[in-house]
Formats: C-alpha cells, sequence, structure tokens
C-alpha cells in the first residue's frame, strides 16, 4: 500500500455554505499534488458543527474525505486532534473559511524534502480578503537577513496555515485557547514555541494562500477580548546565553 | 555630538537658533542688522584676521537667513553665528573646535584661536564622523569625493535628515527607490527631497519607496502576479473570491512585522535591554526618595541577592528615574517605562507592564505602589496571573480629609486579593486592620505577611551631652504629618529649639505661624540627610503611618524619639524604646515627653538603647531577607 504523504487537515466549525469554497481550493490542490505523484489523505475536523456545515460536508463528493467528530470547542484542540489521527507523512492545515492556492501543497512538500533540516512552511504571501477591504499579508523567512526574530515577541510572523512534518506536530501540540481567561492565540504561541525548540519557519517560494476576514472571528474575538498569548518560552530561549551588561539608559 | 562644559557654555543659546531654523530659516532677524552696525567698527582688526578663513559665499548660501536679512555675512559671524554654531567654511566647525581645544582657548574665540594659533599648531578642523564610502553610495555617487559630502552634508543638513553614516541596507534600497512613486505617494514631504526624506525617516516610519518594493519582503510585483494567477485558477469555486478586482491588486497595502509601531517597538528595545531571563521583577511606581520607594529597592536588593542581579529587575511604570536610583547597585537592571515611550498616558503604561511581564514571564512580580501593574491586576481577565505569582506591598491607608479610607489597599486590594498570592505588609498593626476591615477568612490571612522594612546594623552610635536642647522634625509639608503641631509643641517649650527639616508638600512652611524657637532648615535632602548627633531628639507627628522610614533612620542613628502612636509605629516605638504620644492631637503631651528626653539624659540614654535593640530584633536584614527568601519558596509562612 502505497504511503500517504500529505494530510490535508481541514477544521471545521460553523463556516455552513463558505466551507464550501474551502472543499473545493482543497480539492484542487489536492489534484494538483496527484498529478505531481502525491498521495493525499483530506481530513475535517469538525468541531461542533452546525446541521449547515454537517450537510455541507456530507453532500461534498469532489474527493475522499475522513470525516472526524470533534467536540473540543477549540480551534488548537481541534488541530491536535486531526494530528493524532492523520497518516500522512506531512501535516498540512487550513481553517473551514480559506483557500489555498492550488500549488500549496505540492510546493510545500518539494521545498520541505529539498531542505535538509526541519521547518515548517507557510506561504510567500496571503490575500486577506473582505466583502469590501483587501490587503496582502506577507511571510517572513526566518533565513532571510532582514528576519528579527525578536519583533515576534510582540508581533505574528505567520498564520495558522501551515505545513510541516507530522512529527513536528507530534511534538509540538497546540495549546488550548482560553478567551474566557484572557489567553488565546494559539497559533502565534505555537509560532513562539517551536522558535523556541530550535525549528526553522520558512516559506515555500511562489504560493499564496486566500484568508477570509469575517465579521467574527476568533481572532477578532481574542483582539477585542485584549487576550494575551499563551505561555511559550521564546524569550528565555533568545536571552537565556546572551552574558549581555544591562544598558543604562 | 556631546559637548563638554565648556563647549555647553560658550555654545549658549544655540538650540534657540536651531529652533528657528527647523521652521523657517528664511525668516530675517532685524535685531541682528542694528547690532552689527555697532559691531563692524569695533571688529575691524578681528574682521581681518577671520577672513582667510571666512568662505562669505558658503556662508550665505548656507544660512538664508542671513543673505535675506542683507547683512555683511563675516560680522554676522563674529557677532552671531559663531556663537550659534555656524560653521565659516564647510571645513570647520566652530562647535567641535570648542570643545576639542577647550583647555587651549585661553578666552578666545574658536575660528580666532584657530587663526591666531591652532593652523600653526595643525589643529583638527572639524569631527567629521562621516563613514565616506556610505555617504557616497547612498546619496552622492561612488565617484564623489569626500569634500562633496562634506559639501552636500553642509548645504542639506538644515532639513534635519541626513546621516553622516549609517546601516547598509540603506545602500540596497536605494537601487529600489523610485522617487516620482514616493512623492505621489507622499505629497506632505513638500519640496524635501524623496531619498533624503527617506533616509532620514521615512524608513523608520514604514514608508513605501517603490509600487513594486517592500523591504524585507521580496518582489512584490511577482507576488502579486502569483496571487492573480492563483486566484484565477479558484474562479468559480468562491463567490466573493470572484468578486474581486484581479486587476486592482497592485495598488493594495501590505503588512507585514518588519516594522513595528511605536509601542511594539519600545517593547522590543525594552526587551533586548533586559536581555537575559528573569526570575523576580519588583514594579515601583516611581524612583523618588519615599518610603515606598526605598521598601520597592530593599526588596529588589534582596531578591537580587537570591536570584543574581542579571535575573532580577527593577521596573519604573509611572514616573520618571529619580534620587531613589542612588540607593541601588551599580549592576542593578532597572527599566523605566518613561525611557522608552516618554509620553504614555496611563492606559499604555499598564498595557506595557502587562505584555512584557507575559513575554518575559518572570517567575515572581512584587507590586510596590505601581499604578500601572495595579491596574493590570485588578482586571479579571488580563490573564497577568497566568505569567508570574504576583505579590503586592502595602503599607497603610492615605484618607481624605473627610475621613475616608483611600489608596491602594483600600480600593485595589480588595479587588486583586484573588489573583495576589502574597501580600507583604511593613507593619503588622496594618495587617490586623485588613484582616478586620475587609473579613478575611482564617485560612487566607497567611497571604498577609508582615515583612519590615530593613536597617543596616551598625554600632549604637556615641552620643555627647546636649546642652542646647535642640529637637528636629522632619516630615512632608501635608495633612498627613501634623506639621501644624509644631508650632503648638514649640509654644510650650519655649527652653528648647526646634529645628524643621521639611519635605515639600501642600501646606507652606509660612501658613503655620511658626514661634521664634522653630527654625526652618533647608528642606530636607536626603544627600545630605540630617544631622542626628546635633540634636536630642527627634520629634514626629503623623496622622496614619506604616513604620516611617525617617523614624527607623532616626532610631538607627541613636538619638531619643518623640512620636505620634498612629499606624504601625507603636510596633517599634513605645515607652520603653522611646515616648509615645497616645492622644496624636494634644501638643502637651509632646511637650512632656520632650522635655523628659531633654531633662532626663540618664532616662534617654537607656530608652535609645531599648530601642537600638529593639531594631536590631525586628528590623534586621537576615530577617527581611529571610522572609523573602519564604515568600519566594512558598513555604508555609510563620508568622
Amino acid at each position: 500500500m502505497k504511503k500517504t504523504d500529505v494530510t490535508a487537515i481541514i477544521n471545521a466549525h460553523n463556516e455552513g455554505l463558505i466551507l464550501t469554497g474551502t472543499l473545493k481550493s482543497v480539492s484542487k490542490a489536492v489534484q494538483r499534488a496527484e498529478e505531481g505523484g502525491l498521495s493525499v489523505e483530506v481530513m475535517v475536523v469538525a468541531d461542533r458543527c452546525d446541521d449547515l456545515t454537517q450537510d455541507v460536508l456530507n453532500d461534498f463528493d469532489e474527493i475522499p474525505v475522513k470525516l472526524v467528530e470533534g467536540d473540543n470547542g477549540d480551534l488548537a484542540e481541534s488541530r491536535n486532534q486531526g494530528v493524532k489521527l492523520a497518516e500522512g507523512e506531512f501535516i498540512a492545515f487550513i481553517d473551514g473559511d480559506d483557500l489555498w492556492g492550488a500549488d500549496w501543497l505540492l510546493n510545500a512538500v518539494e521545498a520541505a524534502r529539498k531542505e535538509k533540516r526541519e521547518c515548517i512552511w507557510h506561504p510567500e504571501v496571503n490575500l486577506y480578503f473582505a466583502e469590501n477591504h483587501q490587503w496582502f499579508f506577507h511571510h517572513h523567512d526566518m533565513d532571510s537577513p532582514d528576519f528579527k526574530v525578536e519583533n515576534l515577541l510582540v508581533i505574528n510572523y505567520w498564520t495558522a496555515l501551515s505545513f510541516a512534518r507530522k512529527k513536528v506536530y507530534v511534538d509540538n501540540p497546540y495549546v488550548r485557547n482560553q478567551i474566557s481567561k484572557g489567553m488565546g492565540y494559539e497559533d502565534w504561541s505555537w509560532n513562539c514555541s517551536t522558535i523556541a525548540k530550535g525549528l526553522v519557519h520558512k516559506v515555500v517560494p511562489e504560493t499564496c494562500h486566500f484568508v477570509r476576514k469575517k465579521e467574527f472571528s476568533l481572532v477578532r474575538e481574542s483582539v477585542q477580548a485584549d487576550v494575551m498569548v499563551s505561555r511559550h518560552g521564546l524569550y528565555n530561549h533568545l536571552f537565556q546565553d546572551k552574558k549581555r551588561k544591562f544598558a543604562k539608559r | 555630538m556631546k559637548l563638554s562644559k565648556i563647549g555647553q557654555s560658550w555654545i549658549k543659546g544655540r538650540s534657540e537658533v536651531a529652533k528657528s531654523e527647523e521652521t523657517v530659516a528664511s525668516q530675517p532677524r532685524a535685531s541682528h542688522v542694528l547690532s552689527t552696525v555697532v559691531g563692524t567698527a569695533r571688529r575691524d582688526p578681528l574682521r581681518k584676521l577671520l577672513a582667510p578663513y571666512f568662505d562669505e559665499q558658503y556662508y550665505l548660501e548656507v544660512y538664508f537667513d542671513v543673505r535675506e536679512a542683507g547683512i555683511d555675512a563675516l560680522d554676522h559671524y563674529i557677532n552671531f553665528g559663531e556663537r550659534e554654531g555656524r560653521q565659516p567654511s564647510p571645513e570647520f566647525d566652530p562647535i567641535f573646535y570648542a570643545e576639542r581645544y577647550a583647555s587651549s582657548l585661553g578666552g578666545k574665540k574658536p575660528l580666532q584661536h584657530y587663526a591666531m594659533e591652532g593652523k600653526a599648531a595643525g589643529n583638527l578642523t572639524s569631527a567629521d564622523g562621516f563613514d565616506y564610502d556610505w555617504y557616497k553610495r547612498v546619496y552622492l555617487n561612488k565617484n564623489a569625493t569626500n569634500a562633496d559630502c562634506r559639501q552636500h552634508y553642509l548645504e542639506n543638513k538644515r532639513f534635519n535628515l541626513l546621516c553622516k553614516k549609517g546601516d547598509d541596507a540603506f545602500i540596497k534600497l536605494r537601487e529600489e527607490f523610485d522617487s516620482d512613486f514616493y512623492l505621489a505617494t507622499y505629497p506632505a514631504i513638500g519640496d524635501l527631497d524623496p531619498w533624503m526624506h527617506y533616509v532620514g525617516a521615512g524608513r523608520r516610519e514604514g514608508r513605501k519607496i517603490a509600487r513594486w518594493y517592500r523591504d524585507g519582503i521580496g518582489d512584490i510585483q511577482k507576488q502579486v502576479e502569483l496571487v492573480m494567477r492563483e486566484a484565477w485558477e479558484l474562479q468559480g469555486i468562491d463567490l466573493m473570491l470572484d468578486r474581486l478586482d484581479i486587476s486592482g491588486l497592485g495598488t493594495l497595502a501590505s503588512s507585514t512585522p518588519s516594522y513595528l509601531d511605536a509601542s511594539n517597538q519600545a517593547l522590543v528595545e525594552a526587551l533586548n535591554d533586559i536581555g537575559s531571563e528573569i526570575s523576580s521583577l519588583v514594579a515601583t511606581g516611581s524612583l523618588g526618595i519615599g518610603g515606598a520607594e526605598l521598601y520597592g529597592i530593599n526588596l529588589f536588593r534582596a531578591l537580587s541577592k537570591l536570584h543574581g542581579t542579571r535575573k532580577t529587575i527593577l521596573l519604573v511604570t509611572d514616573g520618571e528615574r529619580g534620587k531613589g536610583e542612588k540607593w541601588l547597585p551599580e549592576d542593578a537592571k532597572t527599566l523605566v517605562i518613561s525611557d522608552y515611550l516618554p509620553d504614555a498616558d496611563s492606559e499604555a503604561r499598564a498595557q506595557f507592564t502587562r505584555r512584557l511581564i507575559s513575554i518575559v514571564q518572570p517567575e515572581s512580580t512584587y507590586c510596590v505602589n505601581s499604578r500601572a501593574l495595579w491596574d493590570v491586576m485588578i482586571k479579571p481577565k488580563s490573564a497577568i496571573g497566568n505569567f508570574t505569582k504576583l505579590r503586592a506591598c502595602l503599607f497603610c491607608y492615605d484618607y481624605t480629609a473627610e475621613g475616608a479610607p483611600v489608596g491602594y489597599a483600600a480600593t485595589e486590594f480588595p479587588q486583586a486579593f484573588t489573583l495576589i498570592d502574597h501580600f507583604l505588609i511593613d507593619n503588622q498593626t496594618f495587617v490586623d486592620q485588613l484582616i478586620s476591615d475587609f473579613s478575611i477568612p482564617a485560612n487566607q490571612q497567611k497571604r498577609l505577611q508582615v515583612l519590615r522594612t530593613p536597617v543596616e546594623q551598625k554600632k549604637l552610635p556615641e552620643r555627647a551631652e546636649k546642652t542646647q536642647r535642640r529637637v528636629f522634625w522632619s516630615g512632608r509639608m501635608s495633612r498627613q504629618k501634623l506639621p501644624e503641631m509644631i508650632g503648638k509643641i514649640a509654644e510650650l517649650c519655649p527652653s528648647i529649639s526646634f529645628h524643621l527639616y521639611s519635605v515639600p508638600g501642600n501646606i507652606s512652611t509660612e501658613s503655620l505661624g511658626l514661634p521664634a524657637n522653630v527654625k526652618i532648615e533647608p528642606p530636607y535632602d536626603p544627600d545630605v540627610g540630617v544631622p542626628f548627633e546635633k540634636y536630642d531628639a527627634f520629634l514626629y507627628t503623623s496622622l496614619w503611618d506604616g513604620i516611617p522610614t525617617v523614624l527607623l533612620d532616626a532610631a538607627s542613628a541613636g538619638i531619643p524619639i518623640v512620636g505620634s502612636a498612629s499606624g504601625g509605629i507603636s510596633e517599634i516605638l513605645d515607652n520603653d524604646t522611646g515616648w509615645l504620644v497616645s492622644d496624636i492631637y494634644d501638643p502637651r503631651q509632646y511637650a512632656r515627653c520632650l522635655q523628659e528626653v531633654c531633662f532626663t539624659s540618664k532616662e534617654a540614654s537607656r530608652r535609645r538603647e531599648a530601642m537600638f535593640q529593639r531594631l536590631n530584633t525586628q528590623h534586621s536584614w537576615e530577617k527581611f531577607e529571610s522572609i523573602v527568601k519564604l515568600v519566594e519558596q512558598e513555604e508555609e509562612l510563620a508568622k
């Protein structure tokens, strides 16, 4: 039996009709990957989905989808749940309202296999789109001379739609969001924690994602609640070995 | 350029000129014209001396206010320009010269000195400071000469946008820079050279330099083409995406974490300055010389001893650096938010404090009258307790004029009680009061820990017999310290001389109508202190208090004390260790005690020895450090 190269994990909740676009974009990327000789497993972790979302999932038949019921009430835990069940050598995440560029999976696998280090991969650019407003969010490559890792302590560099070897996600599970307790930004915290463990975040050249900005989203809820990034060890990782003399102002 | 003292005095008045140049340098100053007429005749020999070194054409070209005022350039230079730091030629910098040869000027002006002695001695005429290679590549071209660089700098420096040296990244950016795009995008820069504006300000502000280039991002044009292509491929699968104006993608804004806003930039700078793992953080409101600040610094010192100075930090959240800094060890890590965000309001300071703690994650954080940290701690969703163990220090209530308790202990303490795992309080009396006022359950009371201000232990100073009957009072001139009692007490003790060392407050000494036997000394200066040895007794009056530092200082100096029975004072001062006045408003009680101190020296001596003994028992450094250690280790704290 041919081994699975990639598991595409779609995190679904109450996206309803919007989920169809995501499923179709994944389908396109899978088709492109399979044309390139890759074997892709598609999994949807349906976390406390509403009926409409469930119906959309049930009716979708463009490609085979492994449906996993979740009762997490949390995106971080849903990702962790998907990781445990994934059979692919690599995992690629997508949220149920976003879209991948068609070449994403193929190019990401190619980049990851060429690279000797254990890396986490991101698209080069994201187009954020809403009904009347769009903008680009450019991802940074840690190997770039312009990359300033300490900025990650105060601002997030990468979206949650990452790609890496399954082992990376197994060894570095996401931390559950606790918005009501003032803690969140599971993807930002994860980006920090993985760097603290010595992993490298890179961009896959010439790839893009389309990220939908909705009236309600976890990020927006987090911003409104003024939550903090969940605990991570990046600061101590960056400064533990530095024998700096404190600069008095 | 940092000027020496001599350089600074010579250059008096320059800053005002610099400011005027920044705004509209072309406004002629009429007063210069009148003064010049007077000065010309007197300075003829000086003109002759300086003329060979003065470049009139350069001067009028660079300083166009002089040109437009129609003033003789050399006269202007002699009368005003040199004093204002203007250069007589591209090669001669009078500020540099005055500083460099300050010790040999001998009263001469810089150019005068150069003409008479300096040239022959081979003196340098300007600091230079250029990285010529960088300057040529960024502003001019590789074929330019060093002189071209200086000339360019002098001709354009009035815009305050030029740098003599800088980041190599600019060299690369220059190749990408599109002046037309920059001007069209940022028309507000007016007549300024677009590239100079970018080097001097635009890059720091995150401005775009070309339609198809973003610093540190890569090839934006390629990225836009990529997104167009991919969006086209996805046509038909998402209606919202289909509605995008793909042809307009090239004009979309870009966001990137390369550039930080002011608050994030300040935070990153602060984190870089801390630069090590932190075990304990002490947050204090300011760095003055008050009792709370000293308490915070003592706490900081004890924690530094426990964890090491590298792993302990003092965060000053609300105010500026102050005289309290002198109490800190030389290698102390002190972070003052005002150094990073000088104009921040209280909300921004609280946010800075919260984020800093959440990133650095010290094992423990102590709040010593920090407004910013209290503001964070009282918000149930601030989540700060997830990142550090919180402790807060309390001393006493403040009171309104109507007698209602206010201050952190009255208002913030009950709100933050759940979040904070230990409260450190400098006197038992206040611990008991809080337990009573807030009906704190028995099993929670151990979270209120007495931690008395430590006093350096030394031998009890010898005291000579006093014959002049002198008493001193020291305190802030505010309602809390009952300064109105001084005059009443002094009137009852005409044979005693009272000396007032006050800290300015909202009550003036003049308003007290003090009798003749009260002498006003200069305001209390912590660098000078009070000459305890000159006095028979220390008089301390107070309406409410913890255990005041000045009282501990007086006790440590071995001086007999007469004081009000308020707050925690009676824990150290009683009728065995001094004279405790139970009715704090009764001047006769104070007067009786002072008479006893001044005229029964044997009893005074016995009590001061008893006080010294108590001080050593209750306020030793060892005891302070051991309690801090217990709190840090979170062992069951024994009372």
